[in-house]
């Protein structure tokens, strides 16, 4: 999820933490706690690094940024999770189930209910 | 995400700040000023208390810490640190385990009787679990590990208050040191397993890595067990039990100390291991003794003070360890500072030297060196000479400006190469002649 919110730029934790919220649609919250152990495991891999700082309102403001590395592990990552999402859809068409929306409940096409 | 000015609450800064202030030093430095403009950026607006959700998050963050600070201060030494410790902690704890199973056997099979066998060995239970997790790590099974691990460490935990409470202070004295054996082993598979999501290792190398961990282990407990048994310095025991192998414990840590202490990776297992050693050797000595209070009478201070003794050892080996990183950092540094410098000035002295290689021309007047007659003139040329790989000398004709003589110390296999060696061995000596009209060069 960091990942893939340092995907579209720099950012800081706290605009980590409102991506990650926003792509989850409200269902992940980072904590602050666990964020920073997160990016540091992140960084200390090679996967993240510090991009620049500074200071709004007396507050300090590290961003952080995907290395090239982060990148190629970030699209392994998608890919694969792409192609399990295809694979599923796939068998559940197969069975005949019509595939509703996230959240949405999915039905049979003889008429039943999911 | 959103700039604008908003007043925040002197009380819940406060608050903040001092749930911050409970993290370890390192942490602090690090990233205090930025967490704490990450949670009041994240206040709402009237906010004035910590909500229970960020103070337990914040505790539970800051006790992750500490508990973490012996195997090293910053993410990659602890990634360093976990690796080796995931290799020597189940080498080391195969000893007592190996002993303490074999005598809760040889127990059953003199009166078979379990209850006995176990009021003998009191942490048999723990070491039972401890080496069926050890197992499941080895198949590669990290999580399920971790649980395992994590209920032994804790059975090994009830075990020292079981015995705190019925008064057993001296039994409870001796196996201290190996409680926090199982509980180091515990905290860094699950550190490991923190890391499995961000590294991502293969299954086969993880297994690899137990498995070696596990054939080497085996045997040196074997070894270790005969060559000390019930002999030297240590081996002072309210039961022969303890006994086995400490010796050889000893004499296998103090090898492995100076093994490790070479690469900076391996290095940052040391404080756990010398936390556990000191414990260890501590609950076998009369340390806490004197003529006045013999060891046999340990209450609970003397337990408390064991633990607070290998803490200081590993706080203070992790502080050794954490200057000799900065050496070597500091040292890393400065030869890539002295590299670049080098190169600079090599590259800088090529251009006002040899400004004619910037074209094909060597030009006049510009003299490298030593060995045999070589016609080159142009850098294509000289490269190819340069790499005939036979001993070369050229000399410049002063009176034509021809380039005729060259010293080569290594044969460089291109210019850019050349250019930015960092090795006097991989530079052509180069010097400039006044020749013989006298004119300026």
């Amino acid at each position: 999820m960091i990942l893939s919110a340092l995907a579209q730029g720099p950012a800081h934790g706290y605009g980590i933490v409102k991506d990650v919220e926003l792509s989850s649609e409200g269902r992940i919250t980072l904590r602050a706690g666990t964020l920073y152990g997160a990016i540091d495991r992140l960084v200390a891999a090679g996967l993240v690094e510090i991009d620049h700082e500074e200071v709004v309102d007396s507050r300090l403001r590290r961003y952080y940024r995907l290395t090239p590395e982060g990148g190629n592990r970030l699209a392994a990552e998608a890919h694969r999770a792409e192609a399990q999402a295809r694979s599923a859809l796939a068998r559940l068409n197969a069975r005949g189930w019509v595939v509703g929306t996230p959240g949405g409940a999915g039905s049979r096409l003889d008429g039943a209910t999911a | 995400m959103n700039d604008e000015k908003v007043r925040v609450h002197p009380v819940l800064v406060r608050d903040y700040q001092r749930l911050l202030s409970l993290f370890p030093y390192s942490y602090r430095r690090d990233h205090q000023a930025e967490l704490l403009g990450h949670l009041v950026e994240a206040s709402e607006p009237e906010q004035s208390r910590v909500s229970s959700g960020e103070r337990f998050d914040l505790l539970r963050a800051a006790g992750r810490e500490w508990l973490l600070a012996p195997v090293g201060s910053t993410a990659l030494q602890r990634r360093h640190g976990t690796s080796s410790l995931l290799i020597f902690l189940p080498i080391l704890l195969f000893l007592p385990a190996a002993a303490a199973l074999g005598s809760i056997v040889a127990t059953l099979q003199f009166d078979g009787s379990l209850r006995h066998a176990v009021e003998g060995t009191p942490l048999a239970p723990a070491w039972l679990l401890w080496l069926v997790g050890f197992v499941v790590l080895a198949l590669g099974f990290l999580r399920t590990a971790r649980a395992f691990l994590t209920v032994a460490a804790a059975v090994s935990w009830g075990t020292l208050i079981v015995l705190g409470g019925r008064g057993e202070m001296q039994e409870a004295f001796i196996v201290a040191g190996w409680v926090l054996g199982q509980t180091a082993c515990a905290m860094v598979v699950a550190e490991r397993v923190a890391w499995s999501r961000t590294l991502q290792s293969p299954v086969w190398k993880r297994v690899t890595v137990l498995a070696v961990a596990g054939v080497v282990a085996l045997p040196t407990a074997w070894i270790v067990q005969g060559l000390s048994y019930g002999t030297g310095p240590w081996g002072y025991r309210p039961g022969f039990r303890y006994a086995l192998g400490t010796n050889g414990v000893l004499l296998l840590l103090g090898l492995a100390l100076v093994v490790l202490l070479c690469s900076r990776r391996t290095r940052q297992s040391i404080p756990v291991l010398a936390g556990i050693a000191t414990a260890v050797t501590v609950g076998r000595t009369g340390i806490f003794g004197s003529r006045f209070r013999p060891l046999d009478v340990v209450d609970f201070g003397n337990v408390i003070g064991l633990f607070a003794v290998s803490i200081v050892a590993m706080a203070g080996v992790r502080w050794v360890i954490n200057r000799m990183d900065e050496l070597s950092s500091a040292r890393i540094r400065l030869s890539s500072t002295a590299a670049g410098l080098t190169a600079t000035v090599a590259v800088l002295a090529g251009a006002l030297l040899a400004p004619s290689w910037t074209g094909n021309d060597l030009g006049p007047h510009w003299v490298a060196g030593v060995l045999t007659d070589a016609p080159v003139r142009t850098e294509p040329e000289l490269i190819a000479f340069l790499q005939s790989g036979e001993p070369k000398t050229a000399t410049v004709d002063a009176t034509t400006g021809e380039l005729d003589s060259v010293f080569v110390d290594a044969v460089p296999t291109a210019k850019d190469e050349w250019a930015n060696s960092s090795s006097p061995t991989g530079w052509i000596s180069s010097t400039r002649t006044t020749p013989d009209d006298g004119s300026a060069l």
